[in-house]
């Protein structure tokens, strides 16, 4: 050992064989435990540091006129991913502020032309435009995709995903425009094209991931909603009456005239129900949604494999996550969003904790084949780049 | 000082305690060494590569050695930023900032609510500013460009008898000798268009366009005359190219103060940008109203016209269209008819 060289603290408990006590649990050690055996991830962050990160952002944002936009979005990313651990490690985001800033520019520069074509005397052009646009969109989106699943991390390993164009075309537009065209009829059969797209199409290092759920099962989700649907629109129906009687047995009575209408229209309750009616449609569609959200993301989740056996699974309340959607909408609208912060942890953590893992071999000895067959950081940090082009 | 965390020795993943030793206090790159529990020397190392803690996550170094040094969040890691890349640093103080306490998170609300404040209020000034500083020609030239795209969409031609046009054009070219000289060669354009209904309307150049179907529906010329005489009114104030200005501030500020949070913050200050403008809608529909009852006036015609055709509307439509509200563009029949009203004779 050099004179001036620090001692070892190790170096007595090495000798003894005793087994050093660190600020944390030595993370490797938790692997081989979890072996075949479900384990839940977990989230660190709390809402007072994504505060803290917000806030400081919008200050930027302001000083840099904008320009710190970019680095915000990493920053928030990166709290998000850094704090959401499995196995007690945290997801590393690896994106920068200028890897997306490019994009930015990008986006920025073809939505200036757009919007410039009229003024230049050629307005016909953006209908030509607008059609490129939407012909390049499946590719924006995949190369988004891309982006984000290779700037994503798991003890040094990366993402990745491998969409295709005209697979990103059918799975995010044509078939959920179908969904919406069929009134809703194929809405599970899109749902459940997309979802499985996405995943077998991402990779963590070589190993790709799988995803096969029986079609019965996205429309049983459906079909759940569909009743809650029905449920809520007879409560709120029931409040009506409730509320309204006397008024909707007026306007009950035929011939109806415009008379009758207008006394309904002058009576206050009637006013407010319709000033609050949208309100009630928002929240109703949010619960719905974040119903059939819930229900789906079990079924997608809980049929995920990772090759080289590792599988996945999901046990979200619908009807709690519903509930943690509109109440957050309530307490962020409430607060001018100061809650918001909160609001958004609280969702992710209730989304994360409920997620789980099951290794059927040692976690630690999967990870060194993928590190090993060249997907390590070290490996790959010339090629990350790519660009997010979001518009 | 001690800073201990996991190593992941390069090529592999598997994690063993280990330390870096720094000294402390100096606020300056001295020397780094690191201690692994599973060798008896320490090495010395750099520091290449740095992920710095983001709200209480990981800090994850790269070494020299190629190996991954990780720290858990919870450790404080300033003794070691002296040895970080020069392009690291900044990261990594701006993460220790973002750690508030609970002092911190009332300084930044009232920081955030003081922002919120300074938009809302700046809104109408700096949207009339750049109304002020737009180039007439680029105005006029947006403007034609407005009424082409109408005219192949939802305008016609208008039908009207040519003695009907030739008498409210002749009103109006006297309305034109009241306006500022800026507005003096201010247009009228005569159109039919049954998809809108009875209606007219001011561009954000100098043009107005009047529909058949609001002379036909009026069947009152004092009546058009009023509402020519309104729509003049947002001509002079060049309330359209303010409102879109206005609008476009509204835009770029919302964008500016939320539009990185990708949550539904954007939505609620956003809706609550749109109540300001709302706001200030109805008052340029007033302060058009004025003119309009101003101009009736001095040109020797009836004043109330455009009070009586309220009270019309309002009596056919009854309160189904009053209309008014924090929501709309244009204030409540009554309470136009009200500012009517009291105007002085």
């Amino acid at each position: 050992m050099v004179a001036n060289q620090p001692e070892n603290p190790f170096a007595n408990q090495t000798e003894s064989g005793a087994v050093t006590q660190p600020a944390e649990p030595p993370k490797a050690s938790r692997g081989p435990s979890a072996i075949n055996r479900f384990t839940a991830l977990a989230f660190s962050g709390t809402g007072r540091q994504l505060f803290g990160i917000q806030f400081l952002n919008i200050l930027l944002i302001v000083l840099t006129l904008g320009l710190w936009t970019p680095w915000a979005r990493v920053r928030k990313r990166r709290f998000f991913y850094n704090n959401t651990r499995i196995f007690g490690d945290g997801l590393d985001y690896l994106a920068t502020g200028f890897d997306l800033f490019k994009g930015w520019i990008i986006v920025t520069v073809v939505l200036l032309i757009f919007y410039a074509l009229p003024v230049l005397g050629v307005p016909f052009l953006q209908e030509a435009v607008s059609l490129v646009l939407l012909l390049i969109y499946p590719w924006a989106l995949n190369r988004s995709l891309r982006f984000n699943a290779r700037n994503l991390a798991w003890r040094d390993v990366r993402f990745d995903y491998n969409g295709r164009y005209f697979g990103g075309l059918w799975f995010f537009f044509m078939l959920p425009l179908l969904g919406v065209l069929s009134l809703g009829l194929l809405m599970p059969l899109a749902s459940k094209g997309m979802r499985e797209y996405l995943a077998k199409h991402h990779s963590f290092g070589m190993a790709r991931f799988s995803a096969s759920a029986p079609l019965a099962s996205y429309y049983g989700a459906g079909l759940k909603t569909l009743l809650l649907a029905l449920f809520l629109c007879v409560m709120v129906g029931v409040a009506a009456i409730f509320l309204l009687g006397d008024t909707l047995a007026m306007l009950a009575r035929a011939p109806l005239q415009i008379d009758d209408l207008e006394r309904a229209m002058a009576d206050p309750q009637v006013a407010s129900i319709l000033y609050i009616l949208p309100i009630i449609l928002l929240f109703l569609f949010m619960i719905t949604g974040g119903y059939y959200r819930a229900l789906t993301r079990n079924i997608i989740i809980s049929s995920l494999r990772l090759q080289g056996g590792v599988r996945f699974r999901s046990h979200v309340s619908g009807i709690g996550l519903a509930w943690i959607v509109v109440s957050n909408l309530v307490l962020s609208i409430a607060t001018l969003g100061l809650l918001m912060p909160w609001a958004q942890v609280r969702q992710y953590r209730y989304l994360t904790v409920n997620t789980e893992i099951r290794p059927v071999a040692d976690m630690q000895s999967f990870v060194d084949r993928q590190s090993q067959a060249g997907s390590s950081i070290g490996d790959a940090v010339g090629e990350a780049g790519g660009l997010e082009i979001n518009f | 000082m001690q800073i201990h965390g996991r190593l992941i020795p390069a090529g592999t993943s598997r994690q063993l305690d280990a330390a870096l030793l720094a000294e402390d206090g100096k606020g300056t790159a001295s020397e780094l060494y690191l201690a692994r529990v599973d060798m008896d020397d320490v090495t010395r190392v750099k520091i290449t590569e740095v992920l710095p803690m983001i709200g209480g996550g990981d800090t994850r170094i790269r070494l020299t050695t190629g190996d991954i040094f990780a720290i858990h969040g919870g450790v404080d890691t300033s003794v070691l930023e002296p040895h970080y890349p020069k392009s690291a640093r900044l990261g990594s103080r701006l993460s220790r900032m973002e750690m508030v306490g609970w002092r911190g998170v009332i300084v930044l609300s009232l920081v955030f609510f003081g922002l919120l404040a300074g938009f809302r209020f700046a809104i109408a000034p700096m949207g009339d500013l750049l109304a002020k500083a737009a180039p007439l020609s680029l105005v006029a030239r947006g403007s034609d460009l407005v009424l082409a795209q109408l005219d192949m969409t939802v305008l016609d031609t208008s039908t009207l008898p040519a003695a009907q046009r030739d008498r409210l054009s002749a009103e109006f070219e006297r309305m034109r000798r009241l306006a500022p000289a800026d507005f003096a060669d201010t247009k009228l354009h005569f159109r039919k268009a049954p998809l809108i209904g009875p209606n007219a309307f001011a561009l954000p150049g100098n043009d107005v366009v009047l529909l058949d179907e609001l002379v036909i529906f009026a069947d009152d010329e004092e009546v058009v005359l009023a509402v020519l005489a309104h729509e003049f009114g947002h001509v002079i104030e060049r309330h359209a190219l303010r409102q879109i200005m206005r609008s476009a501030v509204v835009a770029m500020g919302v964008s500016l103060l939320v539009g990185a949070e990708e949550s539904i913050l954007e939505e609620i200050v956003g809706f609550g940008s749109g109540l300001v403008l709302s706001g200030q809608s109805r008052e340029f529909e007033l302060e058009a109203d004025h003119v309009s009852a101003e101009w009736m006036r001095e040109l020797g015609h009836d004043t109330q016209a455009l009070a009586r055709f309220f009270k019309r509307l309002s009596t056919d439509c009854g309160t189904l269209c009053d209309g008014g509200g924090l929501l709309a563009s244009h204030p409540s029949f009554s309470d136009r008819i009200e500012a009517l009203t009291s105007q002085p004779e």
